[in-house]
């Protein structure tokens, strides 16, 4: 039944009256509720949003408006209280939609909607950005496209796939819900938040789809993949391989954004905000979505494991290998620093020689391959450059602008790219008391930087361990010096600015996983590795931190030991994408009215624990223990999360057997004219992830709980009885409000 | 050459042929001898030559051909004895070149030119090629282009110099000549062998020069800059950097070619070719050289010592850092194997366990960061692997070319042998693999072999690692196969592989580098042991040099920490002038030995480096896998000669059954004899050609001329009634000349 134009008049006019006629015993618990349902209302993208009504009763005469449009067209009955329809044509900012039933129960919700082209929550989006070639705007807008790809049974391997052309050798494949079908696959390519998205999943185009079907093969599971490495482009982007036999033959869809490939933007909150406006669209498109696995190795696992804390619900359970907990890396320049001293041999101390075992021991690392590998100064995998600001391939604008790249004489206020200006919406700039030379000559403060090493004791462990002599112990101590905020080498220790290390530990940047309980993880560590960047400590500080933020590590399996990424696709023991399939169906049955942790712990399958395997499982922690983070040898705990520590005096007597020369001893106390760090303490500003910020304030905001529809219960406004003489005057006045607001509003 | 001095030369000549005096045609007929200065008579490019004519005493009416046609207008005389002169207009192909006195001395040389495009003696140019935009033809042809910079007086640095406009701040600069001048540069850009070069040189805008006046303020000498890497890049490139303060400041020029760059050709031979033609060039355009060296850092080092060992004479003296002699193929092979061992401790045997000491130790090497760097940073052993390569150009601009063993079986491989594969002959068919026998054809061979190596044998008789380590790695290391996948056993190679690898200077054993002074100050990092520059190859390439010529004289190493900011430039032109000065008639390699000046002697700079233990304790050479194997330093062997595995033979280690056996079982054939040379092993082959195909001939002498001496009145007398039509010819004949030139 339709509301007669009189009553959706009577509507708006409750609306622009603001809202005083309603909820007259409305209750928010038993009455009607709207809800979006492909993301949380206030961050909707695209013009369209997946909306749910639920009635407390069986009624009658739903009606839905969009502002004072009808769309109660889009809406189907899903059973007799709930009631959803994808309603598009919203505008940006603000849509009030209303709901409401021929009993006269009521709800209205505000959908604010964003522009495809973004920002959502991620604030002031980067500039400059280069599109690639077709784009439509300088959003770089495009239309979605569909290519076709098919498993050829004769190769074994995808290759293109014409419908109007069916080639011979189509393999079938059938999914986890027992359908045979041909392994042909449809991609789907557009762009969100100015970067690429793909979405692919099992669909020849023989028959049409809409969301109420879904794609017939699709097991409403997704897969996010992740790409590698860790840049801040200022480009638009092409996405990670969604081409994942291993999930698309089983029925997944899988989706993958630029944005969130840590190769093309290592930024957090941008991650997260085109992962939510992709999978908006999929369940906008494609239908409902049971959950999500994201798969990500090295700058895909900081980017999983970093989005999966900040923003949860984004991902149901990770898989991550080559493990990294965020980008907050503090052995990048810890490792950098410390090589620019001992490979400049020149600089060390006369009578003070360095070599393999002493560099690696102070590092607390099995070998200085780690480090260097970090950060050689030259060479494919730099990944120092990071922290400087005049990288320009780094940022990717050597192929575009390079000339108006930052350096510090000739383009002092070019565009810096350094990974904390790519992150300035969350960082937010330097206050003046911090301004360098270049910052007072351009009047202007660079990004805050949470990098800090002041009273950092580099290689206290190997000293006490007596695997460095206190010669080479004072000699690093007193020349390591600290990376400046222009990349070059400062004499004295560097200071983070307050600003910048509340913001890292709030928004996420470093990953406390506090809110990352709420997530199954298998954590596959990089095969081999105490001798690369993926040096495992990594994945022992995520569980560090998840002890204690959340007092236990119950969601957290580690796959420790040679096992490589074999172990999360291949088939039988030891394959972790069947074994996280099944943590996660488990949940998803779990309807009890707990925490979502503790599904999470409850639902742990029997596979699902610790492993490490070696033909010899004895020999486990020898070669995967015990090393750390540079940090960690400077007596830091391994969770390796305290950006700034807080200081104590130096104290002589701390050194137990340790003897300093009285010449050693003063060189000491002028590297640390303040103390040293007390590592018994927090880190300063250390603090938990907040979840869901948004940025259109510097430093980020909370956006608090997802917004509920305001019920009202008014049947005074029922149904047509409402005589046109009373009509009349209330119309005229409705009309005369929204004029005047209007006038008001230009 | 201005028309009217073009003019009168010609009608000099001419004259010239009319007033031969009876008496010098009369003398006794010594050997007039016929040269060309700007290179090899066989090795000439781009239709010109520098020609040289030698009497034997001072004469008249010298007269010089080339193919019937008269080129005399052309030489001026040097001296009594020497006539020199650019000859342009040359075919493609033999171009006999005659020269006649009036006395009736005479000699005959011919020329072989070859097009400027290439190839000259590097054999089939490999395709597919692809030209950077603007290039006139396939070949990626483009025209000279001339630019000029200057440094700037206020900022210190190079700049754009717009003749039209001039900046007001431009420095000056005094060469080592003595010269005070503007301190402006001209940089020519252009392309030979399908690559550009560039040559830069102190000159003001407006200034002309010919090549027997040269640019006023050049010194003669040149200084020549290599980039780094070593790619597969099957394209143009981009020549290295000209700009370099250093060598302009003093007056040298600078020069450079992009085929000669590591970073796009990683091919010795085209390496080589391509600094012949842009230095014929240089020599033809600007003037007679004096000497020539460059600076090359890692892949710069590998180009710069490996072309001056293999085509000796191109490269007067050599600057080197973060020093590789040649393509280090046995670390690159070998650390990729080891880590694939270290990396996956799946495989190690239970009770097996490998530390960074220990597996440092088994490789050779201070530390197994050396090994990471070069598997995990900067990926050079994907040099390897056919369906990558590194930066192979195929790859990037039509990946569906490129080789795949099950879906493009016959495709492009873009393995470096397959990118020498002018060098390396194709696998004999004894050695194919399913795909080659699929296809009907073998690959190209790669240099590199296993077979019987024990892996760190050194480290097991010192102790540092156990028998059972020793035993598990040798039998699990394998080898990393042909197609970049790994084998179980060892890998081998075959002779005419290695033969090519030794006799084309690939392997570069140094055998010709005693003729050329090398200052060497190893390292990327000052005092490198750990990472790819380790500073060990620095002491390989010297273990080669004492091999080959029983000395190391040519070779100064400034290692420690500040070797390489001592004053290496200076000292290599001090050096290579004393040599220019040496008149005496002994041999080049004596003379290198014999006017070092006193700074080219070996030193391990680091202050206090007594206080270290020894600064060579701290910054000496480490090690490498093959030298930890039991070979020499050296690293040279890159297949070895093989002895019986004999239980007896490690002293007190005491090898469990089960580990004997799979020793056994990785070595059938039994282990390396170090005492012997590697199989093939030989010295490289000076001035070798693969126009007849891979494998390479070596070229030989450079062809002399050949006496053609005749009665005098082979030039007859011209009455002078004929003098004035001949006269009015050769005018009209400049004057064509120069109408066809426009």
């Amino acid at each position: 039944m339709r509301l007669h134009v009189p009553v959706r008049l009577a509507i708006a006019l409750t609306l622009l009256t603001g809202g005083t006629a309603a909820a007259a015993g409305a209750d928010p618990a038993t009455g009607l509720q709207l809800r979006t349902l492909s993301n949380r209302a206030d961050l909707i993208s695209g013009g369209d949003a997946l909306l749910e009504v639920a009635l407390p009763a069986p009624a009658t005469g739903l009606t839905v408006l969009a502002g004072e449009r009808d769309v109660t067209a889009a809406f189907r009955a899903i059973d007799a209280t709930h009631y959803r329809g994808v309603v598009d044509g919203l505008a940006n900012g603000p849509n009030v939609i209303t709901a409401q039933t021929a009993d006269g129960q009521g709800a209205r919700l505000t959908v604010v909607n964003h522009p495809t082209g973004g920002p959502v929550f991620s604030g002031p989006q980067i500039q400059p950005w280069y599109c690639l070639p077709g784009a439509l705007d300088a959003q770089c807008n495009r239309p979605i496209t569909y290519a076709y790809q098919y498993m050829s049974s004769s190769s074994g391997s995808f290759a293109a796939y014409d419908p109007s052309n069916p080639p011979t050798d189509v393999a079938t494949t059938t999914t986890d819900q027992g359908k045979t079908v041909p392994y042909v696959v449809r991609i789907e390519s557009g762009d969100v938040d100015r970067s690429a998205y793909s979405i692919a999943v099992l669909y020849d185009g023989s028959q049409p789809f809409d969301r109420w079907t879904g794609p017939p093969a699709w097991n409403h599971k997704v897969v996010i993949t992740h790409g590698g490495g860790c840049a801040g482009m200022h480009t638009e982007g092409v996405t990670p391989s969604v081409l994942d036999s291993n999930s698309l033959g089983r029925g997944f869809a899988v989706m993958s954004t630029a944005l969130e490939d840590s190769n093309q933007d290592c930024n957090l909150t941008v991650q997260a905000e085109s992962v939510m406006m992709t999978k908006e669209h999929l369940v906008e498109a494609y239908g409902d979505i049971r959950y999500v696995i994201g798969i990500g190795s090295s700058g895909g696992s900081l980017a999983a494991n970093q989005i999966a804390n900040a923003y949860p619900g984004l991902y149901d359970g990770l898989i991550v290998g080559a493990t990294f907990p965020d980008m907050m890396i503090t052995d990048m320049l810890d490792c950098l620093q410390m090589h620019r001293y001992f490979d400049s041999p020149q600089k060390w101390g006369v009578g003070v020689a360095w070599g393999e075992p002493f560099e690696a021991a102070a590092e607390d690392k099995q070998s200085t391959s780690v480090c260097r590998l970090e950060s050689l100064p030259f060479g494919p995998e730099d990944y120092a450059n990071m922290y400087n600001p005049a990288s320009a391939a780094w940022c990717g604008m050597d192929s575009h602008e390079p000339e108006t790249v930052y350096n510090p004489t000739t383009t002092p206020s070019g565009v810096r790219c350094a990974i904390q200006d790519y992150m300035v919406n969350i960082l937010g700039t330097r206050a003046p008391q911090y301004w360098g030379a270049v910052e007072k000559q351009i009047k202007r403060g660079f990004a805050n930087r949470p990098y800090d090493n002041v009273g950092l004791q580099y290689g206290l462990k190997a000293l006490m361990a007596g695997t460095i002599t206190p010669a080479q112990f004072v000699d690093l101590n007193v020349k390591v010096g600290a990376t400046d905020i222009d990349f070059g080498s400062q004499a004295t220790r560097v200071a983070a600015e307050p600003d910048g290390l509340e913001r890292a530990y709030r928004s996420g940047m470093v990953n406390e996983a506090n809110n990352l309980d709420q997530v199954p993880i298998i954590d596959i560590p990089n095969p081999g590795d105490n001798y690369d960047i993926h040096d495992r400590y990594k994945s022992w500080a995520i569980r560090a931190r998840l002890d204690a933020a959340n007092g236990n590590h119950d969601n957290h399996v580690l796959w420790y030991g040679p096992d490589r990424s074999g172990m999360a696709f291949n088939n039988g023991d030891g394959n972790a994408f069947v074994l996280m399939d099944q943590w996660l169906t488990t949940i998803e049955h779990d309807k009890r009215a707990v925490p979502l942790e503790q599904k999470v712990r409850d639902a742990k399958p029997a596979g699902a624990h610790d492993r490490c395997d070696l033909p010899d499982p004895s020999t486990c922690y020898t070669i995967n223990g015990p090393y750390g983070s540079v940090r960690m040898g400077a007596g830091d705990s391994p969770a390796s999360d305290v950006m700034k520590c807080q200081l104590k005096p130096l104290v002589r007597t701390d050194y137990a057997t340790v003897q300093f020369t009285d010449a050693q001893w003063t060189a000491l106390n002028a590297a640390f004219p303040y103390g040293v760090c007390d590592w018994s303490k927090a880190g300063v500003e250390q603090k938990q992830t907040t979840a869901w910020q948004t940025y259109d304030v510097t430093g980020g905001r909370p956006l608090g709980a997802a917004p509920v529809s305001e019920p009202y219960n008014d049947p005074g406004v029922s149904v047509p009885e409402v005589p046109l003489a009373v009509m009349l005057p209330l119309v005229a006045a409705a009309l005369l409000f929204a004029a005047v607001r209007l006038r008001a509003s230009r | 050459m201005t028309r009217v001095v073009r003019l009168v030369a010609a009608i000099a000549l001419l004259l010239g042929g009319l007033v031969v005096t009876p008496a010098l045609a009369d003398s006794p007929a010594g050997t007039l001898q016929l040269s060309t200065l700007s290179n090899r008579a066989d090795l000439i490019s781009g239709g010109d030559a520098l020609v040289e004519v030698e009497l034997p005493a001072p004469a008249t009416g010298l007269k010089v051909q080339v193919g019937g046609r008269d080129v005399t207008s052309a030489f001026t005389a040097k001296d009594p004895l020497h006539y020199d002169g650019l000859v342009d207009g040359l075919a493609a192909g033999p171009n006999v070149v005659t020269a006649q006195t009036a006395d009736g001395n005479g000699a005959r040389l011919t020329i072989i030119n070859h097009d400027i495009d290439g190839p000259v003696f590097s054999g089939p140019q490999i395709q597919p090629w692809y030209c950077n935009a603007g290039a006139l033809n396939a070949q990626c042809r483009r025209p000279a282009t001339y630019t000029y910079q200057y440094k700037s007086s206020s900022s210190g640095n190079f700049a754009a110099y717009d003749p039209s406009n001039p900046p007001t701040d431009v420095a000056t600069t005094t060469t080592d000549q003595g010269k005070t001048v503007p301190y402006i540069v001209r940089i020519e850009k252009g392309n030979m062998d399908r690559g550009p070069y560039a040559i830069a040189v102190l000159l003001e805008p407006g200034t002309t020069f010919s090549r027997d006046t040269g640019p006023p303020a050049w010194n003669h000498k040149v200084y020549e800059w290599y980039g780094a890497g070593c790619s597969m890049a099957h394209q143009e490139g981009v020549a290295p950097d000209v700009m370099q303060d250093l060598g302009l400041s003093r007056g040298f020029a600078v020069m450079s070619t992009a085929l000669s760059d590591n970073t796009w050709s990683c091919n010795i031979a085209v390496q080589a070719e391509s600094i012949m033609m842009a230095k014929e060039h240089l020599i033809e355009t600007y003037g007679d050289v004096r000497y020539l060296f460059g600076y090359g850092c890692s892949g710069g080092s590998i180009a710069s010592l490996q072309v001056a060992n293999a085509y000796p004479g191109l490269i007067d003296g050599v600057l080197v850092y973060c020093t590789m002699p040649d393509v280090p193929t046995l670390d690159l092979l070998d650390c990729t194997s080891f880590l694939r061992y270290f990396n996956d401790p799946r495989q190690w045997k239970p009770g097996v366990v490998w530390t960074e000491a220990s597996m440092a130790a088994a490789m050779g090497m201070a530390s197994t960061s050396v090994c990471h760097t070069w598997v995990e940073a900067y990926h050079y052993p994907e040099a390897f692997n056919p369906v990558t390569g590194v930066g192979c150009g195929v790859t990037a601009n039509e990946p569906a070319k490129v080789y795949d063993p099950v879906t493009n079986p016959t495709g492009l491989r873009c393995s470096l042998q397959d990118y020498m594969s002018n060098v390396f002959p194709t696998r004999p068919e004894s050695m194919w693999e399913a795909v080659e026998r699929s296809i009907g054809h073998g690959f190209a061979g790669r240099p590199y072999d296993n077979v019987g190596v024990q892996y760190g044998l050194r480290a097991l008789q010192s102790g540092k690692i156990s028998a059972a380590q020793f035993a598990d790695l040798n039998a699990k290391i394998g080898a990393v196969g042909i197609d970049w996948t790994q084998q179980a056993s060892r890998v081998a190679t075959d002779p005419a592989t290695l033969a090519a690898a030794y006799r084309s200077g690939f392997v570069n054993e140094g055998n010709f580098l005693d003729r050329v002074p090398i200052i060497d100050t190893p390292g990327y990092i000052p005092g490198d042991r750990y990472e790819i520059h380790d500073n060990t190859k620095s002491w390989a390439l010297r273990a080669r040099l004492d091999h080959f010529n029983g000395n190391h004289d040519s070779q100064v190493l400034w290692y420690g920490p500040e070797g390489r900011f001592q004053d290496n430039f200076g000292t290599m032109d001090a050096w290579l002038s004393n040599i220019e000065k040496d008149k005496r008639d002994v041999s080049q390699e004596q003379k290198v030995r014999e006017d070092r000046p006193a700074a080219a002697t070996d030193v391990c700079y680091y202050p206090d480096g007594n206080q270290l233990g020894g600064c060579d304790a701290v910054f000496g050479p480490a090690g490498n896998p093959r030298w930890a194997a039991g070979g020499s330093l050296a690293q040279d062997v890159i297949k070895c000669q093989l002895k019986p595995l004999v239980r007896t033979d490690y002293g007190s280690t005491a090898f469990a059954d089960a580990e004997w056996a799979a020793l056994q079982t990785a070595f059938p054939n039994g282990v390396c004899d170090w005492s012997k040379d590697g199989v093939s092993q030989q010295p490289t082959v000076a001035w070798q050609s693969y126009e007849k195909g891979p494998g390479g001939v070596g070229l030989g002498d450079p062809p002399s001329s050949q006496s053609t001496d005749s009665p005098p009145n082979d030039v007859p007398e011209v009455p002078y009634a004929l003098l004035l039509p001949l006269v009015a010819a050769g005018v009209l004949a400049v004057g064509l000349r120069r109408r066809a030139a426009r």
